[in-house]
C-alpha cells in the first residue's frame, strides 16, 4: 500500500503545482486558445459564410417580392409624377379649342364652304390667379363686288380672374358676357347641337356675346339646390344710327367705349337638382353717341338648360331655351335725311329666343343608334315694324348629329323660315372640340 | 334650294320620322321591359344610394356587400346610374342582370373596357384584385330596378336613415364631374389628360360654370383618380 499512497501523493503535488501555476498568471489564459477551441470557432464561422451564402443565392419570398415590387411602384408613380408635371406646356398650360367646318346653303344666296378654329390658351398663373385667351379664325366671303376675301383673325377672349374665396371670383380683360347662359356655355360648335347659332344670338341679334370690363362670379350652395351669379361691368354697346340697314339696333361689338358711361349687369342662376338650370339675365346701358345723348338700353333675359338620361326613352334628354326682351329709348334716326332714309323713329321694343329639344339614345340595345342625336329648334325675332329689317322671323330647325367620338360630330339641318321672307337654309357642319 | 335630294318639308319629316323610330326601338328592348321613369338624384355631387343586394343566388351577401362598399369608394357613381342615382357619363347599371350581361363581360368592363367598347370613355380599373372584380360583378348582378328596392330606399329614408353613402372626395367628384360638366357638352375620358393638364382644365371650368371650390377640388380630385 505504500506506493500506492506514494503515488496518490505525487498526482496530488503535481495538480496543486498546476493550479498554482495557472493561478500565478491568469492573462496567459486568456490570451491563446487550443487548438481544440480554434477548431471549433473556425467550424463556426465556415458554418455562418455557409448559411449566408445559401440565403442570398435562395429565391426571395412571396412577401419580399411584394414589397420591393411595391417599393418599385412607388417610385415609378412618383417619377411619372415629376415628368408630367415637368413637361413643357402640362406645368401650368393647356391649348385646347375647337374647329368647324361647313356648308351653308341659304336660299336666295350662293352656297358656301366654310372653315373656323378657335385656339384657345389657358394658363394657371398660380393657384388663384388664371388667364384665358381665345382667338377666332375664320375665313370672310367676298363682298358682293366679288373681292375682299380674307381671313378674319380675332380676339375673342382675354381675361385674367383671380380666386377670392371658394364662392366667388373676379375677372378682367374681354370675357363672354355672362347675359344668359349661350354665349358663356353653349356657342363652340361642337357644343351646339345644330350648325347655326339661334337668330337671338346671332349677327343681327339682340343679346351681348363678348365684352371688355370686369366681373365678379362664382356658385353658393343651399340645401338640396345651388345657386350661381355674375356681376359684371363693361364698355357696353353702342347705338347704330347711321347705317339705314341698322339704324336702331345695339352694335355689340364696342370694345372702345363712346363715353364714361359703362354697362353694368347680372346673370343669377339656379339649379334646383343637378338636370335643370334656369336663369335671369339683366343689362343697362346708355349706348348714346353724340346727337343720341337720351337714348338707354335695358336688357332683360331667362335661360333654361334641362339635361337628363332618361330610362323611359332609353336616351339622354336635352332641352334648352331662352327669350330676351330689348327696350331702347324711342329717338329720330336721321332726322335731316341727310342721310337718305329718315327720319325715322319708331318704338324699339325687341324681343326674341329659341326653344330647344334634343334626343341621343345612348342606351339604346342598338349600338348604331347609340351616336346618332336627333335636334329640333324653334327660333323667332321680333324686330319693331318700322325699323330697318323690322318684322317677325320665326324658323324651326331640325337636324341629325351623328357623334364620331364624345367631342367630334357631324351635324345635317335644314331650316324652314316661317316669316315668308324666304331664308331657308340647309347646313352641313363637321364640329371639335380639343 | 336643295334640288332633287331635300325638298319642301321632306328633311323635317325625315328627322321626325328617325327620332320617333330611335325612341320606338330604345323603349321596345327585349331585355329590359321595364319603363319606368327614373327619379334622379336630387342633391348636388351625392353618389348614387348603393341598394341592397338581390336578384343574384349565386352571389354570397358578403361579396355583395363588399363590391357595394368598393364601388362606393372607387366613385363609380360619378358615370353610372343605379337605381335613379348617379351620373350621366356612363350607362345605368340597374339592370346588368337582366340585360344578360355575364360574368366574364362585365369583368373585362371593368378591367380593360376598351376590349368591349373601343371607344368608351371607361377607365381601366387593372389594379384590382380578382376578389375586388368578383365583388364588383356580384354587386352589379344584384341590382334590379324593381319595387322593392324603391321600396327599401324609401323605408331607409323615412326611418331618418342616410339614404346615400359617405364617400370620397374622388367619388363625390365623380358624380360632380358627370353633372356639372356633362350638362352642357359631352365628357372627355379622364385618360386623356394628365394631372397637370386636368388640374389646369378643370380651373377653366371653376371660372366658366361657374363652381364652387370644393366641386373644382373634388372633381379635380376624381379626374386625377382615374387618368
Amino acid at each position: 500500500m505504500g506506493w500506492r499512497n506514494l503515488l496518490c501523493g505525487h498526482i496530488v503535488v503535481l495538480v496543486l503545482g498546476a493550479c498554482a501555476s495557472a493561478a500565478s498568471d491568469p492573462n496567459e489564459k486568456d490570451n491563446y486558445v487550443s487548438r481544440q477551441e480554434y477548431e471549433a470557432l473556425k467550424k463556426e464561422l465556415d458554418d455562418v459564410k455557409a448559411q449566408l451564402s445559401a440565403r442570398e443565392k435562395a429565391p426571395k419570398s412571396q412577401e419580399q417580392t411584394q414589397q420591393e415590387i411595391g417599393r418599385l411602384n412607388k417610385e415609378v408613380a412618383r417619377a411619372r409624377q415629376i415628368a408630367e408635371g415637368s413637361g413643357l406646356g402640362d406645368t401650368k398650360l393647356l391649348i385646347t379649342g375647337s374647329a368647324a367646318a361647313g356648308y351653308f346653303d341659304p336660299e336666295g344666296q350662293s352656297s358656301t364652304f366654310t372653315a373656323q378654329f378657335n385656339p384657345m390658351l389657358l394658363w394657371q398663373l398660380n393657384e388663384r390667379l388664371f388667364f384665358e385667351g381665345e382667338l377666332e379664325l375664320a375665313l370672310e366671303g367676298p363682298d358682293e363686288g366679288g373681292e375682299g376675301s380674307e381671313t378674319k383673325v380675332e380676339l375673342d377672349l382675354a381675361y385674367l380672374t383671380y380666386l377670392l374665396n371658394d364662392y366667388a371670383l373676379a375677372g378682367a380683360g374681354k370675357f363672354s358676357v355672362p347675359f344668359t347662359a349661350y354665349h358663356n356655355h353653349l356657342d363652340p360648335g361642337w357644343l351646339n347641337k345644330l350648325p347655326a347659332d339661334p337668330l337671338v344670338y346671332a349677327d343681327g341679334g339682340i343679346a351681348p356675346d363678348t365684352g371688355v370690363g370686369a366681373f365678379v362670379t362664382g356658385a353658393v350652395p343651399c340645401p338640396g339646390a345651388l345657386f350661381n351669379y355674375a356681376v359684371f361691368v363693361t364698355n357696353g354697346p353702342a347705338l347704330i344710327t347711321e347705317d339705314p340697314e341698322s339704324a336702331g339696333s345695339l352694335n355689340f361689338d364696342n370694345f372702345n367705349d363712346l363715353n364714361n358711361n359703362k354697362a353694368v349687369g347680372l346673370r343669377i342662376g339656379y339649379l334646383p337638382f343637378p338636370q335643370l338650370e334656369v336663369g335671369y339675365s339683366f343689362e343697362f346701358s346708355r349706348p348714346n353717341p353724340p346727337g343720341f345723348e337720351t337714348v338707354r338700353s335695358t336688357l332683360h333675359g331667362v335661360d333654361l338648360n334641362y339635361v337628363a338620361r332618361l330610362e323611359a326613352i332609353k336616351g339622354q334628354l336635352t332641352a334648352r331655351g331662352a327669350w330676351v326682351w330689348s327696350n331702347l329709348s324711342e329717338a329720330t334716326y336721321d332726322p335731316t335725311g341727310a342721310l337718305g332714309f329718315g327720319p325715322l323713329r319708331f318704338d324699339n321694343d325687341r324681343n326674341g329666343g329659341y326653344a330647344e329639344v334634343a334626343y341621343r339614345p345612348i342606351d339604346a340595345p342598338e349600338r348604331f343608334l347609340r351616336d346618332f342625336e336627333f335636334a329640333l329648334r324653334y327660333d323667332r325675332l321680333d324686330i319693331p315694324s318700322g325699323a330697318p329689317g323690322g318684322g317677325t322671323q320665326e324658323q324651326w330647325t331640325p337636324g341629325i348629329d351623328y357623334w364620331i367620338t364624345p367631342r367630334t360630330v357631324l351635324k345635317v339641318a335644314y331650316t324652314f323660315d316661317e316669316s315668308g321672307q324666304d331664308a331657308d337654309m340647309f347646313a352641313l357642319q363637321f364640329a371639335t372640340g380639343f | 334650294m336643295i334640288p332633287g335630294v331635300l325638298n319642301q318639308r321632306v328633311f323635317a319629316w325625315l328627322v321626325v320620322v328617325c327620332t320617333v323610330l330611335s325612341i320606338m326601338i330604345a323603349s321596345c328592348s327585349t331585355t329590359d321591359q321595364s319603363s319606368r321613369l327614373q327619379a334622379r338624384d336630387s342633391s348636388f355631387g351625392q353618389p348614387a344610394d348603393p341598394p341592397n343586394a338581390q336578384g343574384d343566388p349565386h352571389s354570397s351577401s358578403a361579396s355583395v356587400e363588399s363590391g357595394k362598399k368598393l364601388f362606393a369608394t372607387l366613385g363609380c357613381a360619378g358615370c353610372h346610374t343605379t337605381n335613379g342615382k348617379g351620373g350621366l357619363a356612363g350607362p345605368d347599371l340597374s339592370n346588368e342582370a337582366n340585360k344578360g350581361r355575364s360574368r366574364e363581360w362585365l369583368q373585362t368592363q371593368i378591367r380593360n373596357p376598351k376590349a368591349n367598347s373601343p371607344q368608351t370613355i371607361m377607365p381601366a380599373y387593372d389594379n384590382l384584385s380578382d376578389q375586388q372584380v368578383s365583388n364588383l360583378v356580384d354587386y352589379m348582378l344584384s341590382l334590379t330596378t324593381t319595387g322593392g328596392q324603391a321600396g327599401a330606399t324609401a323605408a331607409r329614408a323615412a326611418q331618418g336613415r342616410p339614404t346615400a353613402s359617405v364617400a370620397s372626395p374622388a367619388a363625390t367628384g365623380g358624380t360632380m364631374w358627370s353633372q356639372r360638366c356633362g350638362q352642357c357638352h359631352n365628357l372627355r375620358p379622364p385618360s386623356d389628360y394628365s394631372d397637370a393638364q386636368w388640374a389646369v382644365s378643370v380651373h377653366h371650368m371653376r371660372v366658366r360654370v361657374p363652381l364652387t371650390g370644393e366641386e373644382q377640388r373634388d372633381i379635380l380630385a376624381f379626374l386625377q383618380a382615374s387618368n
